[in-house]
């Protein structure tokens, strides 16, 4: 039976320098989805990058609406910078408009990664089990991730943007926090989905494609041909996620 | 006949996946587990790939001869499933000389494999001219690390004063825009010249852009296995959109032509 890929990592929009030939439309991330066999992802709008996270998030709403195959997924800012109001009064707007996965970029939106700074945002995401992505590649900290997941045991993170660069450290940090997940779509790690489950145990690494700016067919390669037991597979696909997002009590 | 992705998404496609960019050995700045024959075979049959040209990782620096013994060793292992390019390190031209006299007609190596960075030379510095020499007056391939617009433009004075190389320009440029407007730019009218996709950031629409630009008859699949995933790398040519006719060609087609007769042991050729 085929596979059901559920895409955690999409991100799509009009770019300020575009790129030869790419179709950053939603209309565009559906065709590709098609071609690689997504069912469904779950998208961020670049605006929220590098505009502005609100008017990306508000925007992302309404290009979403007429997909059913494409979930939101907001951009957030610490509490104490004023912009969004507090964690419980946005945890509410992300329900009503179902959202159910968030991301902060504390690099590219300069606000520090610590629990100083984001305590109460955190805490607020976990009672609600709202599963948060961050980028390693935009805070580039893994120490802090370790700190911040330590200190929220029940939130679950997805990493973004891990690769071979930090293979040295991975397995421990995965091994040390039990609610992180691991992201795959840069994860091009000889061998290193297999090397991940065995050290780790299943249902701790998600789908996601990395599109737009990456090629979708390269992550689902990696799933397809996992070496892994089949449950695990599917687990891998779609199936961990969406327990994650099923969780989610928004 | 089924198409390429059903075919991928099914078990395996219906012609062999010959991969021109692969290694053997370390790397200090991190760790490349399972990268000994039994790994890599493992991580190719996973990825559905036949056969790999392989290059050391050690010759590039200073184990010149100790590297390029080991992957001699590793194809008379396995024929069909490994051919080598013979590396070498201009810092050490004797030694670096020889090892091409050594292996320069043997089964087990099909080219020469050259790293600016890790051998700490550009690859315009005439330091490199006796082995372009060389490899010039025998047609080798050329396998040669690019990075970056400037990284590429480096390679035109090869591509136009050493015609009978064939060069696979290793990485095409890498993971920036410029890196790879510059591969284009080079490729373009040097029929000597062919664009190895090999990057770990599997960038959209990097393989429907080349093949627009210069056909797909001058682009080739490269892996980096075991430095990196090989399931990426197909992955990233079969969901392409491009027609399956390129794709094949890219997948192992090309290769198997530009090899020839060096390619006669491995699995799949004709």
């Amino acid at each position: 039976m085929a596979l059901k890929f559920i895409d955690c990592n999409v991100i799509y929009g009009r770019r300020t320098a575009p790129i030869p030939r790419r179709d950053e439309t939603p209309g565009g991330v559906l065709r590709c989805m098609d071609r690689c066999g997504i069912e469904t992802a779950y998208v961020t709008n670049l605006l929220s990058l590098e505009y502005d996270p609100q008017t990306g998030n508000m925007q992302l709403l309404k290009d979403v609406r007429p997909h059913s195959r494409l979930k939101p997924v907001w951009t957030l800012l610490p509490s104490g910078s004023g912009e969004m109001g507090n964690p419980e009064t946005l945890l509410r707007r992300m329900g009503d408009e179902g959202v159910r996965i968030a991301r902060l970029y504390p690099g590219r939106h300069n606000f520090v990664f610590s629990e100083w700074n984001l305590g109460d945002l955190l805490d607020a995401l976990a009672g609600k089990r709202v599963p948060l992505m961050i980028d390693l590649r935009d805070m580039g900290d893994l120490d802090a991730v370790y700190r911040l997941t330590h200190k929220h045991p029940n939130l679950p993170v997805i990493l973004v943007g891990a690769g071979y660069r930090i293979d040295r450290s991975l397995i421990r940090l995965l091994e040390s926090v039990s609610s992180l997940y691991l992201e795959i779509s840069t994860y091009k790690v000889h061998l290193g989905i297999e090397r991940v489950f065995e050290h780790i145990g299943p249902g701790r690494i998600v789908f996601g494609s990395g599109m737009t700016p990456l090629n979708a067919g390269a992550a689902v390669a990696m799933i397809l041909r996992a070496d892994v037991p089949e449950e695990e597979r599917k687990g891998m696909a779609g199936g961990t996620l969406e327990k994650l997002v099923s969780e989610a009590q928004l | 006949m089924k198409d390429i992705i059903t075919q991928y998404r099914e078990g395996s496609l219906s012609f062999p996946v010959w991969d021109a960019h692969s290694h053997h050995g370390c790397y200090y700045q991190f760790p490349i587990q399972d990268s000994d024959a039994a790994g890599m075979l493992r991580g190719m049959d996973a990825a559905g790939i036949d056969a790999v040209i392989v290059t050391s990782l050690a010759s590039m620096g200073t184990q010149i001869a100790e590297g390029n013994r080991a992957v001699r060793d590793m194809v008379r292992a396995h024929p069909d499933r490994f051919l080598g390019y013979v590396t070498v390190n201009p810092h050490h031209p004797e030694e670096s000389l020889r090892e091409m006299e050594t292996y320069a007609d043997a089964p087990e190596f099909a080219g020469m494999k050259i790293h600016e960075g890790i051998s700490q030379c550009p690859v315009d510095n005439p330091k490199w001219d006796p082995f372009y020499k060389l490899a010039d007056e025998r047609g080798w391939l050329l396998l040669s690390h690019s990075w970056g617009g400037e990284g590429v433009r480096k390679h035109a004075t090869i591509a136009d004063r050493f015609p009978n190389i064939r060069l696979f320009l290793g990485h095409s440029g890498g993971a920036d825009l410029e890196g790879r407007r510059a591969a284009i730019e080079l490729a373009r009218g040097r029929e000597n010249v062919f664009l190895d996709l090999t990057c770990s950031d599997t960038a959209a629409d990097v393989v429907e852009w080349f093949v627009d630009e210069i056909g797909p008859q001058r682009v080739l699949l490269g892996s980096d296995i075991p430095f990196f995933d090989a399931r990426g790398a197909v992955g990233w040519v079969v969901f392409s959109d491009i027609e399956d006719a390129a794709k094949e060609l890219i997948l192992g087609g090309n290769l198997r032509r530009i090899l020839g007769a060096k390619g006669r042991r491995l699995r799949g050729a004709a």
